[in-house]
């Protein structure tokens, strides 16, 4: 008798348990970034708890609570969301907001496998450049009335709308918008390199063996394609044709650099960060970076004499750098209505230029770049007239698997396994595809 | 009337006793055998980006997904890389592994603290470990060149983790220094469970050491050495993470290991199906070897 007892309980508990699971897994209570579930694990319960995730949403309906993921780690940049949301209810009496941050490592997986169980968050924070991806997979809400009725987009540059539109839909809106540009100290280089001879000149003169004249990302992941871009479109070439003379002859310099101890032999495993510890340290006299490295070579290195300046160009062609910024978007199918009357709140001109300036970020638009306290910032200015000429990687759905291929094009030839351009021509024969499927 | 009793007793006790193993059963089929069948499930089907949501537009692939990773070089040169991988990080782990275990199996004073200080290698989070790898075998500022060079070992620092020639050797260097304490630990916990009256009797009758050790030591701790390898093997084969934090695969994926090679297809490309495919793959491979250990192992009781 007891036995039976014991059993029954167990089996009581247990179902309770994994009820309970459930519960917690779509009820996002704000402990999403801590709960820390193992990929499988979170991908098993999504398929069940479709039931239980919409029960609780009838079930809350009274009182409805909206959500906004994010995956900044900086505090604050984490308050300055979060004073926006607190204003928001304060001024407004809205809904309340729960934001939830989810380590960027899980990020991508964690919306895909929310989204799967049909309880995406309601606003989300996304890598720009991932759009398409998203938009394919059916996360992101179309929202192209609402941005066209609002003109919440209507001075922004026009590489970051087509940064956010699939098939002419609009499918999400920037936080702030950023680029790379070229970082160089002034006690070492008196007048900045322009042009790629320029360059490799310059850098060539001031390394010494305690200092490379140059550095970049070139590590196995995006940061790497994001450097490389801007050089080949500065020579007029594109993802079309890899092989051709300005897609190889900037990676045949860096290789060359490489080579010559001029740049860091490990540049192979380098990412952006890298470069700017080499920078901040003086290990490295110039280095190509973004906006976001400014404060903390601000503050870790007060005495470094630098500047920035625009990418060198290839030698007949066009300044050209390249896009990057967070967005936001729209879970489709959430309440778009409900979340877009905050959306309209933190967009209103004052406030979103106040919070931008707060978060230390570009304006992704023509007008507020215009505000002296941009126009008036020796760096800022600088980075600002190099957005005008960034572009963005439209390059469809498929760019991720693009990106790997030059990604190893670029470590093949930096790490002198092949020269450059055979590790282009390979590349290529996975590029090219890719992209004329996407623009035929 | 009395035999109905008897069998609804029965009939009672048998349930009861099932029911204290429907919660492993429950388990186990939820969390193990699903995950699994998910996994082979998918590698038959076509999931990409555009219909991971939409189940009712992922069509039967059939076999095109192993098609198209069989058709891929970069497989072909990543599971190359698993069995150098594999091969040179079980030999090594358990050579050193051993060699400790012996040496630990004797009595010396800071025996117990430095045994202990060994194993925080293996608690340390691999990721952490990898990061850590990575600087101390990095081209320039990395302390493994700064010593060779001072030892007057090498003349030009060597890039590690930057040369397609040395990264594969690099990260393996990385995980065997991880896996030494978990094979001490068990060769240790062997060595431990030997008779000393097997030693003493051998001693008396004239064994010498190396003796000893060939005729005693070995043969008693095969039991642990099958289960030893068989479990580095699994381990090894599924390193994700050390190779992650050292070269991410690179470069020119000269350090890419299958479960890395699975990783960038469903993770970075959203290939989930071909990244599931080559995941079954793996899991094949694993499963051959368990099988035949299993046969081999039992026949080898059986003789």
């Amino acid at each position: 008798m007891f036995k039976k007892f014991v059993a029954l309980m167990l089996a009581g508990i247990l179902g309770m348990g994994f009820a309970a699971c459930g519960r917690e897994s779509s009820d996002r209570s704000g402990q999403t970034g801590q709960s820390g579930q193992s990929q499988g694990e979170a991908g098993g319960n999504a398929g069940e708890t479709d039931g239980a995730g919409q029960e609780d949403k009838s079930g809350a309906g009274d009182a409805e609570v909206l959500h906004l993921w994010h995956y900044w780690d900086s505090e604050l940049q984490q308050n300055l969301l979060q004073e926006m949301v607190d204003n928001y209810q304060k001024d407004t009496g809205g809904p309340k907001i729960e934001v939830s941050y989810i380590p960027y490592s899980e990020y991508i997986q964690k919306i895909l496998v929310t989204a799967a169980g049909g309880d995406l968050p309601e606003l989300f924070i996304y890598d720009g450049n991932s759009t398409a991806t998203l938009a394919e997979a059916g996360v992101l809400a179309d929202i192209t009335e609402k941005v066209e009725e609002s003109g919440v987009m209507k001075d922004t540059l026009p590489g970051v709308v087509a940064e956010h539109e699939v098939n002419g839909r609009l499918y999400g809106f920037p936080v702030y918008a950023n680029c790379i540009a070229l970082f160089y100290r002034t006690d070492l280089v008196e007048t900045p390199p322009t042009t790629w001879t320029e360059l490799y000149e310059t850098a060539k003169a001031v390394a010494t063996p305690e200092m490379y004249g140059f550095a970049m990302a070139g590590g196995a992941g995006e940061d790497a394609v994001f450097q490389y871009l801007p050089f080949i479109w500065s020579a007029g070439a594109d993802l079309d044709d890899l092989a051709a003379p300005g897609a190889v002859e900037p990676l045949e310099m860096f290789s060359k650099m490489i080579e010559e101890g001029i740049m860091s032999k490990d540049t192979v495993n380098h990412s952006q960060e890298d470069a700017e510890i080499l920078f901040e340290t003086g290990r490295a006299a110039m280095m190509i970076n973004g906006p976001w490295n400014v404060p903390p070579i601000q503050a870790n290195a007060p005495d470094l004499q630098w500047d920035v300046a625009m990418i060198p160009k290839a030698d007949n062609g066009d300044y050209a750098s390249i896009l990057g910024g967070e967005s936001f978007g729209i879970g489709n199918n959430t309440n778009v209505e409900a979340i877009w009357d905050f959306v309209e709140y933190m967009m209103e001109a004052d406030r979103y230029a106040e919070f931008l300036k707060g978060l230390g970020q570009l304006p992704a638009d023509t007008v507020l770049s215009e505000d002296p306290y941009y126009m008036e910032d020796p760096i800022n200015k600088v980075f600002i007239e190099q957005l005008k000429s960034a572009r963005p990687r439209a390059y469809g759905p498929q760019y991720n698997e693009m990106s790997k291929a030059i990604q190893r094009a670029i470590s093949a030839a930096m790490s002198g396994d092949q020269t450059a351009q055979e590790a282009l021509e390979e590349a290529k024969e996975t590029v090219t595809p890719l992209y004329q499927e996407f623009f035929q | 009337m009395r035999k109905e009793r008897i069998k609804r007793l029965k009939w009672k006790e048998i349930l009861t006793n099932y029911s204290f193993v429907t919660p492993a059963v429950i388990f186990i089929i939820l969390f193990m055998m699903y995950p699994v069948w998910y996994t082979i499930e998918m590698s038959f089907k076509d999931v990409t980006l555009k219909n991971f949501l939409d189940t009712a537009r992922q069509g039967f692939a059939g076999l095109a997904n192993y098609r198209h990773i069989f058709g891929d070089k970069y497989f072909w040169n990543s599971l190359n890389n698993t069995w150098i991988f594999v091969l040179f990080s079980l030999i090594f782990q358990f050579s050193a592994g051993f060699a400790f275990a012996l040496f630990f199996n004797k009595r010396f004073p800071g025996n117990k603290w430095m045994r202990a200080i060994l194993l925080i290698a293996w608690m340390n989070p691999a990721i952490i470990t990898g990061a850590v790898f990575k600087w101390l075998m990095a081209g320039d500022v990395g302390i493994f060149n700064h010593i060779l060079i001072a030892l007057g070992l090498i003349r030009e620092p060597v890039n590690f983790l930057a040369s397609t020639s040395t990264s594969l050797g690099s990260v393996i260097f990385g995980n065997i220094w991880v896996g030494i304490p978990f094979n001490m630990i068990l060769l240790l916990s062997g060595l431990q469970g030997i008779d000393e009256d097997l030693y003493e009797s051998a001693v008396i009758d004239g064994a010498s050491s190396l003796a000893r050790f060939r005729y005693i030591t070995v043969p008693m701790l095969i039991p642990t050495i099958r289960v030893l390898l068989l479990l580095g093997f699994i381990y090894t084969f599924k390193v994700f993470d050390i190779i992650y934090a050292m070269t991410s695969g690179g470069p020119a994926n000269s350090s890419q290991i299958l479960p890395y090679y699975s990783y960038e297809l469903a993770f970075k490309t959203f290939k989930f199906s071909q990244g599931a495919a080559a995941s079954c793959i793996s899991f094949l491979i694993v499963a051959v070897l368990a099988v035949f250990y299993i046969y081999f192992s039992k026949k080898e009781e059986a003789a």
